[in-house]
């Protein structure tokens, strides 16, 4: 009965150590990802102001020098589990008005969407990391009270 | 037609001696080969236009600007997109071109040959004028002169803004224009004809669509130079030396006249002078 109650104990210690780290993952994953979306906005503003770099080469050159969330983004794997519906659709609507403006346009375009993520990154993915983080404590706090109450 | 080209849905059942493809945001989809012109029942929607901009532009409309306010985009393989759409002006000059409302794209096509009717002594050594009218098969013949000069051992220059007659692009050229060519692809015409000119040691200067006094003043420079040209201009008739073109009266030995009907590139009359 007593090794049950551990075994008990032990199992529910885990699970919520598992959706704590779980929640953890997930929010600095989408974190890393605005930060790379705004790190590849920066690039391309700089390669198309100065030298009209098409899409393709531009593309080309960010992922031979970034790894990362965004990266695999740009490369079509799945972005699933971390951005909403709506956050993906918001992003690849930007992403797939790129090229489809003159030059000047184009820039003054870049620079807004830069200054905005900026913004965004300094604020909400500071916030993501340290949620992340609270909830992983939180979740081990619930896992340690279940290991008293059960054991 | 390109592989590129003939592999995007829109073109997909297109022939593939298309010559001219005409694409305006809500109108039909209509076509041109050498022997006629076509209208499809396809309505071109809002978005298939918008995707086609997108496809030939590489999704990089920026990277084309000063292309844009010249009125054309050019693709790989001497591929040249005519566009349509609201100028933005900046004082006298064009700064871009907003709201694409239609392309024009002109298929180029290399026949070999084409210029035999002509005998090789019909331009060698002299200076040889094309007249037609727009796609009337001026830059298919001018290709295939400056092709059989080539090959003849004559050094020639090939002025090619647009890269229409060598199909030039990043380093490659998609048409045959002789082994003894050497192309100034991109360059403004004026510039073209210094660095010919100074550089390029030719015996013959070939150029396209000859359109104002910078074109006038660089063939004058080779006529007097010693150097041969072989050069198109837009015109019905071959009275076309006056204007700006009238410093040219005395510059052609021989005028060919195309015609659009009953084909393509029909030769309506030929002057030697």
């Amino acid at each position: 009965m007593i090794a049950l109650s551990v075994f008990a104990a032990a199992c529910g210690f885990f699970a919520a150590a598992s959706v704590g780290l779980w929640l953890k993952r997930k929010l600095i994953r989408k974190a890393s990802f605005y930060e790379g979306y705004y790190d590849y906005l920066l690039f391309a503003y700089e390669k198309i102001s100065y030298e009209r770099m098409p899409i393709g080469e531009l593309n080309a050159q960010y992922l031979l020098r970034k790894n990362g969330e965004f990266s695999s983004y740009l490369k079509g794997e799945t972005t699933k589990g971390f951005l909403s519906d709506g956050q993906l659709a918001e992003v690849k609507e930007y992403l797939d008005g790129i090229g489809t403006t003159d030059a000047d346009t184009q820039i003054a375009s870049l620079a807004s969407k830069c200054s905005e993520l900026k913004r965004f990154t300094e604020t909400e993915c500071t916030k993501y990391r340290k949620d992340g983080a609270l909830y992983f404590k939180l979740s081990v706090l619930v896992g340690v009270a279940i290991l008293i109450l059960l054991a | 037609m390109p592989k590129d080209l003939l592999s995007y849905p829109l073109f997909r059942d297109l022939p593939k001696r298309v010559t001219e493809i005409r694409v305006r945001k809500g109108g039909r989809l209509c076509y041109l080969t050498p022997l006629s012109r076509f209208s499809t029942e396809h309505l071109v929607t809002d978005a298939e236009f918008a995707d086609l901009l997108s496809f030939v532009t590489d999704r990089s409309l920026y990277a084309l600007t000063e292309k844009l306010t010249n009125g054309y985009l050019p693709l790989k393989g001497g591929v040249r997109v005519g566009v349509a759409g609201e100028g933005v002006a900046n004082g006298e000059s064009i700064k871009t071109v907003k709201h694409v409302t239609s392309l024009a794209i002109r298929i180029p096509h290399q026949i070999f040959g084409v210029a035999d009717f002509l005998g090789i002594d019909g331009y060698f050594n002299q200076n040889v004028l094309i007249i037609s009218p727009p796609a009337g098969g001026k830059t298919t013949l001018l290709r295939e002169i400056a092709h059989t000069l080539s090959d003849r051992g004559k050094n020639v220059v090939v002025l090619d803004e647009r890269g229409e007659i060598s199909g030039a692009g990043e380093g490659v050229f998609a048409m045959n224009v002789g082994e003894n060519t050497d192309v100034l692809f991109g360059f403004p015409k004026k510039q073209a004809y210094e660095n010919a000119l100074r550089a390029m040691n030719p015996d013959y200067i070939v150029t396209d669509e000859l359109s104002g006094t910078g074109d006038v003043e660089g063939v004058l420079r080779a006529y007097y130079g010693g150097v041969k040209v072989a050069a198109t201009l837009h015109g019905e008739d071959i009275d076309v030396f006056h204007g700006v073109f009238a410093p040219l009266d005395k510059v052609f030995d021989r005028i060919v006249l195309l015609s659009k009907s009953p084909v393509v590139g029909t030769v309506k009359r030929e002057v030697r002078r």
